[in-house]
């Protein structure tokens, strides 16, 4: 207990602001003369500066049993006439954990790791990385076997990734939950990167696609607003965090 | 519930949640697990406590039951064993600390004196905290320690915890 006026679970609902407008204001005026309740909130407040420096984001499956799983889309996919129309959203904390997990329409899916420190890939509940990770992708797909996946940033840099090489999409194997070869490092940018993955049933050029995800951005210059439609391509996209501090 | 919102939940409270959990369980992995168990009900439950100054004694509840379950299910409970002979065993200067002696307590009284004994030797509430978390009575209160203080006086002196 910190005195005789407030207990210890008052204070902490202090911290929290839990408390009545009313009740604060007597907690904040009662701290100014008193070293033992003043020491308790202290207390408190660098408890919660050193845990959320250790952990500052909360994992979406305990440290000691992960398993394969997926992000889920805030916003589901459309489908219009003239092809699917995608609409953007960030990378939720939640994921599904049932079954087979998560599988969008169309039979196509994408989904990211992160390597742990023994090289390990291991989901994270929120996509927020720090510059030096390595991020896998895995994939799934039937049909639309040929992809493309780049990135925009906030300042609207646009990279690709695969293919690698040439100026059409790459063919893949079809499957499940496959993964694509090579980890990609995370540079010293930070702040949002949107991740866009073009599967299609045809090879597209990939100045093409670069081109729309440009035209897109600017036309929508927050990330998650972006909408990206190209031919009858089956679009999906994660929205990555990048900040400095990472556990 | 938005994702703003889980993560202004998750910084206002997680470091009270993991405080619970890493005073009961003594290990860092499992904390953060439980950590997260208990993140997770107080997400399906926030909107629910109309009071939000009933927050924080609910997550002490909370937390400390789901640790409470977790240490009753600890393999590592020696059987037969008496608690106050546990102690003379670790004479190996390997210490039997609080930790060990809440993990006795959860296999061999019930929840009442349990509670006890975790807010007053592990939170150091008073009394009247505790009787705001478990709603206890002072004298059931005083009732379940001395009942504690008295099936171990050998460990409580170890922890030089016999004064209190």
């Amino acid at each position: 207990m910190a005195c005789e006026k407030y207990d210890k679970l008052t204070l902490l609902s202090y911290v929290t602001g839990d408390l009545s407008v009313e009740k604060r204001l007597e907690v904040e005026s009662h701290v100014t003369r008193c070293a033992s309740c003043s020491g308790v909130i202290k207390e408190a407040e660098e408890e919660r500066a050193a845990f959320l420096e250790a952990f500052p984001v909360i994992d979406a499956v305990p440290a000691r049993n992960r398993r394969l799983l997926r992000f889920t889309p805030v916003r589901t996919l459309l489908a219009v006439a003239a092809g699917l129309v995608l609409a953007v959203g960030a990378g939720s904390l939640l994921v599904d954990r049932s079954g087979d997990g998560y599988r969008t329409k169309g039979g196509v899916a994408l989904n990211l790791f992160v390597q742990d420190g023994s090289g390990e890939p291991v989901v994270r509940g929120e996509p927020v990385f720090s510059p030096g990770e390595r991020i896998q992708f895995t994939y799934s797909c039937g049909g639309e076997r040929y992809f493309i996946l780049a990135s925009v940033d906030d300042m609207g840099r646009i990279s690709v990734y695969y293919p690698a090489e040439g100026d059409r999409s790459m063919p893949l194997e079809p499957g499940r939950d496959l993964p694509l070869p090579n980890s990609i490092l995370l540079d010293e940018y930070i702040g949002n990167e949107l991740y866009i993955a073009v599967f299609s049933a045809r090879p597209l050029r990939v100045a093409r696609v670069v081109d729309k995800i440009e035209r897109a951005f600017r036309e929508r210059t927050d990330l998650r607003a972006t909408v990206l439609k190209i031919d009858d391509a089956k679009i999906r996209s994660i929205l990555l965090k990048k900040r400095e501090y990472q556990r | 519930m938005s994702q703003s919102e889980i993560d202004r939940l998750y910084r206002t409270y997680g470091f009270i949640i993991y405080g619970r959990c890493i005073r009961l369980l003594g290990c860092r992995d499992e904390a953060r697990d439980a950590t997260q168990v208990v993140f997770m009900k107080l997400l399906r439950a926030y909107e629910t406590i109309q009071d939000k100054e009933r927050v924080v004694p609910w997550i002490f509840r909370t937390a400390q039951n789901h640790c409470f379950n977790l240490l009753r299910d600890r393999k590592k409970f020696v059987y037969g064993v008496e608690p106050d002979e546990l102690v003379d065993q670790r004479n190996d200067g390997d210490g039997f600390t609080k930790k060990d002696l809440i993990e006795q307590v959860m296999k061999r009284f019930n929840r009442a004196v349990r509670e006890a004994v975790y807010y007053s030797y592990v939170e150091e509430f008073d009394q009247r905290e505790i009787q705001k978390l478990t709603g206890q009575s002072p004298a059931t209160i005083r009732r379940n320690l001395k009942r504690f203080r008295e099936a171990l006086p050998v460990a409580l002196k170890r922890l030089g915890m016999d004064g209190v």
